[in-house]
């Protein structure tokens, strides 16, 4: 199906495709793919002279005797036991060590550092004061385990385990620690319930379909309004900026592992605090269907969190900077012309803006409109498809200045972000369609493209019989004849018609 | 939202609703998803795959890693991939979609590990078949105006062949985003060809 509305461009599309194909036709690599997805089973090696009898040995070296495993054993024991201890050195890191609390605590750390060496997680290091109060963007699943301090030099250190760059799951770590990120500075630690065993790993499809919706769009048209300036308004009135992010990821339920996405809706108005709420929708590709994803209460979704010393470390009460408000009950299901307008403030940042260490604070100062401020989510991924939202009737519509923009502040960077007329998408001259309307169309528009492309097949069929004709007789060729159902007559038989289905 | 609920678990783990989508068209192209289904025990129905799908399958490797023998090993490692797939419907599924999905995720993946490597693409490439280089080079150059997912969209655009509800699909964002990507991503192009003459 093509989409009439875009305009594309039909040379650039021509010169792009052949040269593509041009150099795509270089590549021949079967045989390689081959030989890798079906490897031959009883490989005869025999005649190779690297043949290996004693297939455990390769490294050709004699194997030391059980016994004197024993005795090595045996002697370092006696090592440790009798004389290491006896060290000052020895002495002080085995008390230490106990004073770093008990065996839950040490096993937490243990398996953090091992298993986030070991298999692919995406790390993200912020203050303590910024993970508390952004915590729905670092991970929208999981609030804080960790509770509130004065003490500023407190950082935070979340890990979660990727399926594919931009796939995420539930298996989450979170470290509290000072100074420099070592083992021995680590004062607090946590742990998702969700594991995933190797085989589940390893069975998970990071190629299913993760679908992204419309939801975030439909509640912000419902619970926002826009004022004759272009402010976004809550629904008391307050200034606010507001924003959505989606995140997909892998979530274990029970022995069931789903694909979902996660819609985060948010807002921050100095006046009025900060709010968010999140639809989470998993969609089945076999029986079509969503399932919308309720989530437990956040400590339940946190198997523990401990301090060094061995008490617990999860606060009493979310302390998180966001407080949930119900944003996508009773929304509709389609977007206006009306439907709030929205840019990627992202989309086309540098390298450099696009860190993603930790949620960034965008300062946005609308030409003229009021300044606001909004964190952006933590994740690439998501930080690339954020949405900040703008009123659809503007003041990009009536500005006299031809190069009216938003300028965007990046915390910790001097780098500002430009938006323009021409970033911002909005829905004004849309017809107001539902989806299943747009579907209709859609499918219609189909249909008669089918037909075009039937009817000009044909008519290139017997425009080339006829030339074949013509060329027979021009060089006097007797044996040629031309088949009485593709004689044509113009003026009878036109060799290309449109019709339409209305 | 047209949602009949049905509560499956609760407790103490997520509580799941189902909800279905009316007037949702899904037509998938079944041949193709025949040949997922069968091609990791068919050399045949890969190698048919790796025929129809080959080039747009090094197109969008090429649009994300700008570089020749990165796009070869992922079109490699695309192909040994569907090979393992374990869940893919063949009566629902995209097949085409799929399979450059994978190649995407494969690309993303491969530029990540060898970012540093590719760089400097006309030194790495020094060596290679004068038209492969050539080529290489004139493609870079025609896209090099546009960003990372700008690029993505106009390849999966015009070599993939693909529409913008299975674009979307593919990279993972709303349909509104892939279209006004692609608006943006061509008038850039003419713009900068208007610069240039």
């Amino acid at each position: 199906m093509k989409d009439k509305n875009i305009k594309g461009d039909p040379e650039f599309e021509k010169k792009l495709r052949d040269k593509m194909k041009e150099l795509s036709s270089n590549v021949d690599c079967f045989d390689k793919i081959s030989a890798r997805a079906f490897p031959e089973n009883d490989s005869d090696f025999s005649d190779s002279e690297f043949t290996v009898s004693d297939l455990e040995n390769v490294t050709g070296r004699h194997r030391a005797a059980p016994i004197l495993k024993w005795v090595a054993a045996a002697a370092a024991v006696v090592i440790c036991v009798g004389v290491l201890p006896k060290t000052a050195f020895v002495q002080d890191f085995l008390s230490n060590f106990r004073k770093d609390g008990d065996d839950k605590y040490r096993q937490i750390v243990s398996e953090i550092l091992s298993e986030t060496e070991e298999h692919t997680y995406d790390i993200y290091d912020m203050t303590l004061k910024e993970y508390i109060a952004y915590d729905i963007l670092v991970d929208p699943l999981y609030r804080s385990p960790f509770e509130d301090s004065d003490n500023e030099d407190i950082r935070v250190r979340f890990f979660v385990r990727t399926a594919a760059p931009d796939i995420f799951t539930d298996q989450v770590y979170a470290v509290e620690y000072t100074g420099e990120f070592r083992r021995s500075n680590i004062i607090a630690a946590a742990e998702s319930k969700v594991k995933y065993s190797d085989k589940e790993f390893d069975e998970l499809n990071s190629d299913c379909t993760f679908m992204s919706r419309s939801e975030a769009q439909y509640a912000v048209d419902t619970h926002f309004n826009g004022d004759k300036y272009g402010n976004m308004t809550d629904e008391d009135g307050n200034f606010v900026a507001a924003a959505s992010y989606e995140y997909k990821c892998f979530m274990k339920d029970g022995n069931e592992i789903n694909s979902v996405t996660a819609q985060v809706l948010y807002s921050m108005g100095e006046e009025c605090g900060s709010y968010y709420d999140m639809f989470i929708a998993a969609y089945n590709e076999k029986t079509d269907a969503y399932t919308a994803v309720e989530l437990p209460e956040s400590k339940d979704m946190w198997k523990c969190s401990i301090n060094f010393d061995g008490t617990s470390a999860m606060p009493e009460d979310n302390e998180g900077g966001f407080a949930r408000k119900d944003y996508f009950s009773g929304i509709n299901d389609a977007v206006t012309s009306e439907s709030m307008a929205y840019y990627l403030p992202f989309e086309d940042a540098a390298d450099s803006i696009l860190s993603d260490g930790h949620p960034d604070l965008l300062e946005i100062v609308p030409d003229m409109q009021e300044k606001t401020v909004i964190a952006a989510p933590a994740a690439y991924a998501s930080k690339i498809l954020m949405q900040v939202y703008i009123s659809p009737f503007n003041f990009f519509q009536y500005s006299s200045d031809s190069n009216a923009k938003i300028l965007i502040k990046v915390s910790g960077t001097d780098e500002e972000i430009r938006i323009h007329q021409s970033d911002v998408i909005d829905h004004i001259g849309e017809i107001d369609t539902s989806s299943e309307e747009m579907e209709k169309l859609a499918a219609n528009n189909e249909k008669i493209e089918a037909e075009i492309s039937e009817q000009s097949q044909k008519a290139q069929e017997v425009y080339e019989q006829e030339q074949n004709r013509m060329k027979a007789e021009a060089h006097n060729i007797e044996a040629v004849t031309v088949p009485e159902e593709i004689m044509i007559d113009p003026s009878k038989n036109p060799a290309f018609t449109l019709t339409s289905p209305n | 939202m047209d949602a009949a609920t049905k509560s499956i678990s609760g407790g103490d783990t997520a509580i799941f609703t189902v909800f279905t989508e009316s007037g949702k068209v899904s037509q998938p192209d079944n041949t193709v998803n025949e040949l997922i289904s069968d091609c990791a025990t068919s050399k045949e129905s890969l190698s048919k795959l790796y025929l129809m799908f080959k080039d747009s399958v090094f197109a969008v490797a090429f649009g994300i890693t700008s570089d020749y023998h990165l796009s070869q090993d992922c079109v490699t490692e695309t192909f040994v991939r569907l090979t393992q797939v374990k869940k893919f419907s063949a009566k629902k599924g995209d097949g085409k979609g799929f399979i450059l999905t994978i190649a995407r995720n494969v690309a993303l993946e491969f530029r990540r590990r060898y970012k540093k490597e590719i760089s400097n693409f006309i030194i790495q490439s020094y060596g290679e078949a004068e038209k492969t280089v050539e080529d290489s080079i004139y493609i870079n150059q025609l896209l090099k105006h546009l960003n990372d997912v700008q690029r993505q969209t106009v390849i999966l655009r015009c070599c993939a062949e693909l529409t913008f509800k299975q674009i979307a699909k593919v990279m993972r964002c709303p349909e509104t985003t892939v279209k006004s990507r692609y608006k943006k991503a061509i008038s850039i192009l003419q713009e900068k060809a208007g610069e240039d003459q």
